[in-house]
């Protein structure tokens, strides 16, 4: 009986947090709401923002720079792909859309500087104009592209700059490091770098670092007809901007020790966390998943973990929104109740969120020449995830068995892993910044998720 | 003749074509490393004011993010802010007036991630116990380490050189501060500068201020976006002759231009920016022939054009030359020709009137003395013209290569006798008396018309420039050797410095004496060279009075 009333209460606290429409819907969960008793335990705490539906005819203006690979290698389908893809992202845009192009070899030229796009046809056919030479000055093409959009830097607009590159960088500031700099600057402008790696001769580290220090989305396209398909959902991101300078403020009372937040960048000081976001899409739900460690429940009473403090600018009203929430869960006796209470939702965040974990250490291991060790990890995240699929069954999970298990096959052998290596990467960053529609494992074959052997390599 | 002509007329064009392009070539070499400097200048001007857009976005930097550092306590939640919200910096930090980190403070719970890291990253310069001076700045001396008082002089060196060669170059360095012995110290004033310092992928930045209260508020920039915005506030890539690149100690941040670097070029122009850039280099390519091929090509152009000209100029004249001296030769060959076919015309009919006069003399009456006198004239002027024409042959002979002797025994004495025989009746007239002696007894091999001739022409100059009751003497000699036959007068002579000149042919003193007189100025001419053909000569030889004309022949005839 107490269950109920709990339940009743406890869903009457989330009712009350989405009343008005059109803003964001800020959502507190954990997979385990109900703690079994006199158990010191670490939980997740899933802060979940979800974009309300954007109305089309408040679309936000954007302000966007697309920086073209240009350099020797992009020669023949691939720039002509580009193009194309470029050409027919321009379309979507408005009048009150401003573009700008930007070009970039061994130097940089600005084919057309930021300006609103009244001539399409003008940027189009600058684009089309492009001839691919030279080697790959990838800072200078991101500084010339944030550049012009900082000409016309408005709160009330999303700034983006959709940068395409299928080189290594080889001219100039080169390394993730630098780059990653560069995106912690222009995120505090409220500029996201989008970064679309084409083939296998990108650098993944550079590439997925810029776009997730800057919180812009990070694509692959393995073969240039891939990049249409990129461009139009990096677009598609971009124009379904629905609120920006987003604040995630989550303050843990006495007692409950915030441990991490799993993949985000976030600063945790004491009870306090912080997370910002660039930006939240129409119908999009990004989480922040927060570990905490929950002292013993001593009765069966509940617990405040958690509370959260969320603001940011609304882009149909252009005006700043703050939200709380708040999270409680309770202990028990019952196991039965404890097994009964999980969130599965929730559960299978926090579990793929891990798995992806997993996978980066994985991919790391790989990299240092541990291909053995390597393999390990990824069998043994297949089988977690295989027992959680049984806990608690979803596509999601199934996929990411899925992909995780290409990942195994594909790993050691150094020219497979090449490709493979760029797939980990864009799956990996989607997961942890829940990013729509990554690229790489779409059109992987789905088989049956089931607990792999430990001998499995050897058979093979 | 004509290969001479060849050599003349080439030296005329080669000389001064050789010694024009010479002094092209030089000029333009010249002119071209003036150019090359001049163009060097430039170019290194051209780097100074992109070095000024750079030291301007600094300046431009410096003014922005100062006042940020407006800070009198130390509230670390603004602090905070402040750190997450400025684009243009990494992370802000304050030191107390004992130069200890207070934020974001060393060793204390409770930092963020970024705080931590920028301890990782910075502890380089807390080590060091940076103390942020400008280096135009007094320090005051309670603010020198303790540390370094008790070091000795010579770690305190090692210790700079140590500080160089981690290339720790910065405003105020502590460096300076072992360097200076500074006596008294100074109030505390507010005061700004740069500190840079080497780490990760290069030069890293931090701007500084302290304030009344002696607090300093500094600020690590962002050193992507510093290089990004420096790079954005650079040209675009559209020049395609010229390429700058930007770079710093390890690597390249940036170039602008088009014009494509072949392997290991040396930059035309290069600097070194100032501080806090120290580090950087921007340098400036581009082709050698933009840099001064136009130029000098130009110039090249110039001067084998104006070669060209010249020589084109120069052989004309020299085509106008040589067919002027071909027409004119033509023409007195022609003329030669002319008097030659009229002397051979005159030739007969005077032998005619000769003939008939000595038929005549035989059939006068040896008592009518008058006309045996007439007739003696038209025989002595038959003679001489004769005379007369026989030189002309002979020089137009002599002129085709055509002269030829018909050498037979003579006795040299016999022909003096028999020319004198043909001279005397003119003689006779002009009073004038003449002595042979005669001591050539033996026959010399000779033709005897070309001797007769040389003799002719000797004698017809007495005749014609020895005054009235003058004098004449023509004396032989002989030895085994040569016949030498001496004719002299005592006319008025040949002054010496005409002695070579006259036997050159059309040669006529001019003097009063021969003014008046008529002579083709051929005869003495001839005459040398009949000699000469003979294997002797005929020379005037000095004398007390008069002329006097040797002839020398080999006794032998000529040795061939």
């Amino acid at each position: 009986m107490n269950t109920k009333k709990l339940t009743i209460f406890t869903a009457a606290l989330f009712m009350s947090f989405f009343i008005y429409a059109d803003q964001v819907r800020l959502q507190m969960v954990t997979p385990t709401p109900v703690l079994e008793i006199g158990k010191k335990t670490p939980i997740y705490v899933k802060v979940s923002l979800t974009g309300f539906e954007m109305k089309k005819t408040t679309r936000a203006p954007v302000n966007v720079s697309i920086v073209l690979d240009k350099s020797g290698s992009m020669s023949g389908d691939k720039l002509e792909k580009a193009k194309l893809a470029a050409i027919e992202a321009v379309k979507r845009l408005q009048k009150n859309d401003i573009i700008s192009i930007v070009a970039y070899d061994s130097g940089v030229r600005v084919l057309v500087p930021a300006t609103k796009i009244s001539d399409p046809g003008q940027v189009i056919s600058a684009i089309q104009e492009l001839k691919a030479s030279g080697g790959t000055a990838l800072f200078a093409g991101v500084s010339k592209g944030a550049a012009e959009i900082r000409k016309f830097l408005a709160k009330e607009a999303v700034s983006r700059v959709i940068l395409l590159s299928d080189g290594q960088a080889n001219e100039g500031p080169k390394t993730p490091a630098e780059l990653g700099e560069l995106g912690m600057s222009l995120i505090k402008e409220g500029i996201s770098v989008s970064t679309i790696g084409l083939g296998s001769g990108y650098n993944e580290d550079l590439m997925s670092r810029l776009a997730s220090k800057s919180d812009g989305n990070h694509l692959f396209a393995e073969t240039p007809e891939k990049l249409i398909s990129a461009f139009n959902n990096e677009f598609g991101d971009v124009l379904s901007v629905i609120a920006q300078e987003v604040v995630c403020k989550i303050t843990c009372p006495a007692g409950i020790r915030p441990i991490r937040i799993l993949g985000r960048d976030a600063d945790i000081r004491g009870q306090q966390v912080t997370v910002q976001m660039n930006q939240l899409y129409s119908n999009q739900e990004k989480f922040i998943m927060l570990e905490v460690e929950v002292p013993a429940g001593s009765s069966l009473t509940t617990q405040k973990i958690a509370s959260c403090e969320l603001s940011y600018a609304n882009m149909e009203t252009n005006v700043t929104d703050r939200l709380s929430s708040e999270l409680s869960i309770r202990f028990s006796n019952d196991q039965k109740q404890v097994a009964e209470a999980i969130n599965k939702k929730a559960m299978i965040a926090s579990v793929t969120l891990e798995a992806t974990l997993r996978n980066e250490e994985a991919m790391a291991l790989r990299d240092q020449g541990k291909v053995k060790e390597a393999q390990q990890v990824l069998l043994m995240n297949c089988n977690i995830i295989n027992k959680k699929l049984m806990l608690c069954p979803s596509p999601e999970l199934k996929s990411q068995w899925n992909a995780n298990k290409n990942d195994l096959d594909n790993i050691a052998d150094s020219s497979k892993y090449l490709i493979q290596r760029k797939k980990m990467k864009e799956q990996n960053r989607a997961n942890i910044y829940n990013q729509k529609e990554p690229q790489a494992y779409k059109d992987l074959k789905q088989e049956k998720p089931q607990e792999i052997q430990a001998d499995y390599l050897q058979k093979k | 003749m004509k290969a001479k002509l060849l050599i003349i007329f080439s030296l005329i064009i080669i000389i001064p074509t050789v010694t024009i392009i010479c002094l092209g070539v030089n000029l333009t070499r010249s002119e071209s490393n003036l150019v090359k400097e001049k163009f060097r200048e430039l170019l290194t001007e051209k780097l100074y004011d992109v070095e000024k857009d750079l030291a301007k976005i600094l300046e431009d930097r410096e003014r922005v993010l100062l006042p940020v550092t407006d800070i009198q306590s130390v509230d670390i939640s603004t602090l905070r802010y402040i750190s997450s919200q400025n684009a243009l910096i990494n992370q802000i930090f304050i030191l107390n007036p004992k130069r200890e980190l207070v934020y974001p403070a060393m060793k204390t719970n409770g930092l963020t991630y970024t705080e931590k890291s920028f301890h990782k990253r910075t502890s380089d310069i807390w080590e060091s116990g940076e103390k942020f001076y400008r280096p135009d700045e007094a320090i005051p001396q309670n603010q020198v380490f303790k540390k370094e008082s008790t070091e000795k002089p010579g770690q305190v060196i090692q210790q700079q050189e140590q500080v160089e060669q981690q290339q720790n170059y910065l405003y105020g360095s502590a460096k300076n501060s072992y360097l200076t012995n500074l006596t008294s110290s100074t109030s505390v004033k507010p005061e700004s500068g740069w500190y840079t310092w080497y780490r990760g992928q290069g030069l890293n930045f931090i701007l500084w201020k302290r304030n009344e209260s002696d607090l300093i508020v500094g600020l690590e920039l962002n050193r992507a976006r510093l290089i990004s915005d420096i790079i954005a506030a650079l040209p675009d890539s559209t020049n395609p002759k010229e390429l700058i690149v930007l770079k710093n100690a390890s690597s390249e941040l940036y170039r602008w231009g088009q014009y494509s670097l072949s392997e290991d070029e040396v930059p035309k122009a290069q600097i070194s920016l100032n501080v806090p850039l120290q580090s950087w280099q921007l340098c400036y390519f581009t082709s050698d022939a933009v840099f001064t091929g136009n130029y000098s090509k130009s110039l090249m152009f110039n001067y084998a054009f104006g070669g060209i000209i010249l020589i084109i100029l120069l052989i004309g004249l020299c085509v106008y030359f040589f067919r002027e001296n071909n027409r004119q030769l033509r023409e007195s060959s022609q003329r030669v020709n002319f008097v030659n076919q009229v002397s051979h015309e005159l030739k007969s009919p005077l032998t005619n009137i000769r003939l008939y006069s000595e038929l005549l003399r035989k059939r006068l009456d040896p008592e009518d003395t008058k006309a045996e006198n007439q007739l003696g004239v038209v025989v002595s002027e038959s003679q001489r013209l004769s005379r007369l024409i026989t030189n002309v042959l002979s020089f137009a002979q002599q002129d085709k290569n055509k002269l030829k002797l018909n050498m037979t025994k003579i006795h040299i004495d016999k022909t003096v006798d028999h020319v004198l025989d043909h001279f005397k009746p003119l003689l006779a007239t002009k009073e004038i008396s003449f002595e042979v002696e005669s001591s050539a007894p033996l026959p010399i091999l000779a033709d005897v018309d070309a001797i007769g001739q040389i003799l002719g022409n000797l004698l017809s100059n007495v005749e014609k420039y020895v005054q009235e009751k003058g004098h004449v003497s023509i004396v032989s000699s002989q030895d085994s050797e040569w016949t030498i036959v001496l004719v002299s007068d005592n006319g008025p002579g040949i002054p010496n410095s005409q002695h070579k000149k006259i036997f050159d042919a059309f040669h006529r003193l001019s003097n009063k004496l021969s003014d008046g007189i008529s002579g083709t100025g051929i005869g003495l001419s001839i005459s040398r060279d009949l000699a000469r053909m003979h294997g002797g000569d005929l020379t005037i030889v000095e004398s007390t009075e008069g002329a006097s004309f040797k002839l020398v022949l080999p006794t032998k005839g000529i040795q061939k």
